[in-house]
């Protein structure tokens, strides 16, 4: 039997995939419903939100074809334009996916960026074709590596000297740079460079002037395969696709089980033995995939013993400092951004609603010092544009999340604190979009703390852990103890806290998956 | 005088001299030209108020390679290196911490703070000793080429790969986080108590445009790891004659090996022929001809200044534009008629000897840099002070004291006004904040010499203040100081070579640049 310790995205993929290649699985998740953070949830008498993440990676081809699934069978959205920029003063951005319609989208507000757009969007397209083939292998062993570690690095190596001078140090300068930087090389306009940042900070405790987040950049535009991203949905919301594959597991012949939570993972002679629930009930396993947060694999459900001092010493200083809320708002009617006009289109991709880097940076400086910013920047969408069966007729759903509300508070607690923050999402809609205060007929507000209670994340963040540069490829979560193969036999780690990292791509799931299927079964 | 030379070196800072002198060493006739009246570029002592020796720039020693220190014979050139002992930080509430290289008293008050960290201590001296001895042997190597590389890059790669991987694996961690994190969030994982991890952070943030929590700021750590006064690690001390005197040494090899140094001698540019540096104009007009350039000041005064665009490649051009600067930090020099007094620790004892850093608490470094983000100078500064006369007593007249303070952040472009509007009130900042420790302090003050980034970059050439030519950001380090494909101290022209704080490994009083780049010529010369 192959346990699968968590029934998100990812822990969905791997037992999926394991069981369509004729392994027995049982995938076991501590919430009511499969789907982790991507779920899709009445909120409101009628009204359907994605109550957490609002858009997917998009989930990688690889992925669905292992799962023998497609986007239509999906029925996933793949919204145009995918990114809509409200920046300083009304300015307004159609990030499309055709360059010729963003470029002239742009035109009205900086023709320098116009001309610029081709330029970003061919250099991003190389550069994260080059991060994706380091994405789509597991990191190689630092210690022992294979002829096959060799040969992908070699790969990895070859694909990157292809990238030409230019690219190559793009990509070498990029890593470490600060994304306001990054932004300020190509585009002049306000809008443009907090739109860069933005996609770069999101889920992160970083400011467009912290160094690193040039990688947290790349990374995305490599999850998304798109310049700025591809806002992905599906109708139904994003718990229709978990749902669907955990149909595609069950088919297969897993077991799927709810409330089922974890207490601990058995191990006898440095190999997994199974798992036992809270409730004392043993299941008894050849090989564990855990797909949730690596700290609580390594910190709560091993027993101490069996790791290195070192292990256990790194993952407790694993960083995880989450800083998103999440708003669901239910309306009467669609809301009406006075910088999109009339076009109802951009409301079903993301549309951010941003300050100047400056202003992003003051919302970070908040942060740091443990406040939520007074002034948030916004990811919003509005799913019920392209699938209206979300919410009762004419009505609205809109998704928002908000950066930054930093999970450790200087002053109250999350409790006494959820109001204020809502307050503030909800004056600065009301500023781009008024009357949408009056047109709210029910909230739910989702704070850090509640990630971390309610879906088992620690500290709260969306990605399972930063994503920079201490804590990606080889080292995540942990140098010399990277995802895939843990530091125990049979034990593999499938999270969003293992290489390539978050943002609902299902490739830690397929890693996961694969590298199970290499071990010999005794 | 010989109208030609073999090598012709632009500036005279520690840099410059000690590629003049390699150069001369190798028996090839050397001219450096300075711009200023005084050899040391910001290594330079100066007596701005009669009687009293300024550091002006550059205040401590620390990272000056041994080996120039032996090959160039600087003892027997005069350069006598004193210690600075220990780092004092007084704190708002009358409380202190002072970390002396004294391991017993170290130890004891680390613990009056936190009897944990008091324990951690030692082993994080350790392993930075150790990641020290990895990173030393990078700043020694000119840096290998990805972007067009030959064999020897390659080998160089793999090299530095194996090293890394023969690291054991919690060294391999430290190294990795080294590069990446912020100083504050490696010292989370090492201590609790908040003064000593701001004073231990602050050091990682000197002369950049970067707060204690912005990632990438830890790796500076490891320098105050690999000062090497005297083979040991991690010490830090005086020039005797102040801070000039390492550069007057150097200077004093250079010419005893034949090298002539001439002062007042402004470079206007650098004569091109058919994409090979061909020699110098000066200011006045005279043509100097030379079979190699060596150029000590930074890549946007050589190539955007002295060179002209139309010699050099547009992407060159691009990347020596996005070169980034933004000095951070002022200098403010102090003639004192006696002793500072600290509520946190009264009395002339031994904790005034060595460094004096007003870097209470972690919060209060990262608020300092806030202000700096937003175009404005710390009205609450990071102050890193040395009173070098207590150690060294040529520097003042008898009684009296010279004080060097480092002051962080003051950002170059300001939002409101020009530095010549600020200076004064800047330097007020500066006295105020230290009166607030130590009351009584401004009525000491005989004398107060304030130096702006504005200044930096006026007096002394140094491009938007930056003190490293430069930004030590990660982007511009290694094979990408300062610009991708010319990390090697060669330039897009055949026998231009630049040898100053711009290229790897960068600044700090160091003398490596000089030192690789004069390899580099003599090679290409022979």
């Amino acid at each position: 039997m192959i346990v699968v310790v968590g029934g998100g995205l990812n822990g969905l993929v791997a037992g999926a995939v394991l069981a369509r290649r004729g392994r027995p699985v049982t995938i076991l998740d501590q919430r009511p419903v499969v789907g982790g953070t991507a779920i899709t949830t009445e909120f409101a008498p009628g009204f359907h939100a994605p109550t957490l993440s609002h858009a997917f990676g998009p989930v990688a081809g690889d992925v669905l074809a292992a799962l023998g699934l497609d986007a239509e069978a999906l029925d996933l959205v793949a919204p145009d334009p995918p990114v809509t920029v409200i920046g300083p003063a009304g300015a307004a951005a159609r990030v499309c996916l055709d360059d010729e319609a963003t470029g002239a989208s742009l035109r009205p507000v900086s023709s320098h960026d116009a001309r610029q757009w081709r330029g970003f969007a061919r250099a991003m397209r190389a550069i994260g074709g080059v991060l994706r083939s380091i994405d789509r292998h597991p990191p190689p062993d630092l210690d022992r590596p294979s002829a096959t570690d060799l040969f992908r690095l070699l790969g990895a190596g070859r694909a990157a000297r292809g990238l030409g001078r230019d690219d190559l140090a793009r990509l070498l300068r990029y890593v470490p740079m600060a994304v306001a930087d990054v932004a300020a090389e190509w585009f002049e306009s306000d809008v443009m460079q907090a739109a860069v940042c933005a996609l770069a900070l999101h889920g992160h405790l970083a400011g467009p002037w912290s160094a690193g987040t040039g990688l947290l950049l790349l990374q995305r535009v490599a999850a998304e395969d798109a310049p700025l991203g591809r806002a992905v949905t599906a109708r139904g919301g994003p718990g229709a696709v978990t749902a669907r594959i955990a149909d595609v597991a069950r088919r297969a012949g897993a077991v799927v089980r709810t409330d089922a939570r974890v207490a601990r993972i058995e191990t006898a002679d440095h190999r997994v033995t199974g798992v036992t629930l809270e409730g004392g009930e043993s299941i008894a396993a050849t090989a564990v995939v855990a797909a949730i947060d690596p700290r609580q694999v390594y910190l709560d459900l091993l027993p101490p013993d069996v790791l290195a001092p070192s292990v256990r010493d790194g993952m407790r200083h694993y960083r995880a400092r989450g800083v998103t809320m999440k708003v669901n708002l239910a309306l009467d009617e669609a809301p009406a951004f006075t910088a999109i006009g009339g076009d109802a289109r951009p409301l079903a991709g993301r549309v951010l609603v941003v300050p100047d880097v400056d202003g992003l940076e003051r919302a970070f400086d908040a942060a740091k010092y443990g406040e939520p910013s007074p002034e948030p920047w916004l990811d919003v969408t509005v799913p019920t544009v392209a699938d209206p069966s979300l919410a009762p007729a004419g009505r609205h759903v809109m998704s928002v999340v908000a950066h930054f509300a930093p999970r450790a508070l200087a002053t109250g607690s999350w409790d006494t604190r959820r109001d204020e923050v809502v307050r503030a999402v909800v004056d600065r809609l009301e500023a781009e979009a008024p009357g949408l205060r009056a047109r709210i007929a029910g909230t739910e507000a989702l704070t850090p703390e509640d990630l971390e209670r309610r879906w088992a994340l620690p500290g709260g963040h969306i990605f399972h852990g930063e994503m920079t540069l201490d804590q990606w490829w080889v080292a995540r979560p942990l140098l010399g103890s990277p995802g895939v193969r843990g530091p125990i036999g049979g034990l593999v780690l499938a999270g969003a806290g293992t290489h390539p990292g978050g943002g609902l791509t299902g490739w830690p799931g397929l890693l996961a998956a694969r590298a199970v299927l290499e071990i010999p079964v005794k | 005088m010989p109208a030609r030379y073999d090598a012709v070196v632009i500036g005279a800072g520690h840099n410059g001299l000690t590629a003049a002198a390699y150069l001369a060493r190798a028996g090839r006739s050397v001219l450096v030209l300075e711009r200023r009246h005084v050899v040391g570029g910001a290594a330079v002592t100066e007596e701005i108020f009669p009687g009293f020796k300024y550091s002006v720039c550059s205040y401590v020693v620390s990272l000056l390679r041994p080996e120039i220190i032996r090959e160039l014979d600087l003892a027997a050139h005069g350069l006598e290196l004193l210690p600075l002992d220990g780092t004092f930080t007084p704190m708002p509430d009358g409380n202190h911490l002072w970390r002396v290289n004294d391991h017993a008293r170290t130890y004891r008050e680390i613990a009056r703070h936190s009897r944990l960290d008091a324990e951690v201590y030692d082993e994080y001296g350790r392993a930075m000793v150790e990641m020290g001895r990895f990173a030393k042997d990078i700043l020694a190597m000119t840096p290998p080429d990805p972007f067009a590389p030959r064999l020897r890059d390659l080998t160089a790669f793999a090299r530095l790969a194996r090293k890394f991987q023969a690291l054991p694996a919690a060294d391999r961690r430290n190294q990795l986080q080294l590069l990446t994190l912020s100083a504050t969030d490696f010292l989370d994982q090492w201590f609790e108590t908040d003064v000593l991890k701001a004073t231990m952070a602050a050091s990682g943030v000197i002369g950049t445009f970067q707060g204690v929590r912005s990632p990438g700021t830890a790796y500076v750590l490891l320098h105050h790891y690999m000062g090497e006064i005297d083979g040991a690690f991690r010490s830090w001390g005086l020039s005797r004659g102040g801070t000039g005197q390492v550069s007057q040494a150097i200077a004093s090899a250079a010419r005893a090996a034949g090298a002539e140094i001439r002062l007042q001698t402004p470079v206007e540019r650098i004569l091109v022929s058919g994409g090979t540096a061909t020699g110098v104009v000066l200011d006045n007009g005279d043509e100097v001809s030379a079979s190699a350039v060596l150029s000590s000041v930074d890549p946007r005064l050589t190539f955007l200044g002295m060179t002209g665009e139309s010699h050099l490649p547009p992407e060159f051009v691009e990347d020596i534009r996005r070169y980034k600067f933004r000095g951070s930090s002022g200098k403010v020099n102090l003639a004192l008629d006696g002793l500072p007094d600290f509520t946190a620790m009264p009395g002339a004892g031994p904790h005034l000897r060595g460094a004096i850093s007003i870097s209470p608490s972690v919060d209060y470094m990262e608020r300092a840099y806030d202000e700096a983000k937003y175009g404005r100078y710390s009205r609450r500064p990071y102050i890193d002070m040395v009173i070098p006369s207590l150690t060294d007593p040529t520097v003042a007249p008898p009684g009296k004291h010279v004080m060097s303070c480092f002051v962080q952040y003051a950002p170059y472009d300001l939002v409101e006004g020009s530095w010549d509007d600020h200076r004064e009130a800047f330097g007020d900042v500066v006295v105020n904040t230290i009166e607030a420790y130590a009351p009584g302090f401004r009525d000491r003050i005989l004398h107060r010499q304030v130096l702006t980034p504005l200044d930096l970059e006026r007096e002394f050439g140094l491009s938007e203040g930056n003190i490293f030519q430069g930004e030590l950001s990660l982007e511009q380090l290694f094979f990408l100081r300062p610009a991708p494909g010319w990390a090697g101290y060669r330039t897009p022209l055949r026998r231009l070579y630049l040898c100053g704080s711009a290229t790897h490994p960068g600044g700090g009083i160091m003398g490596a640049p000089g030192r690789n780049a004069a390899a580099v010529a003599l090679g290409d010369l022979t």
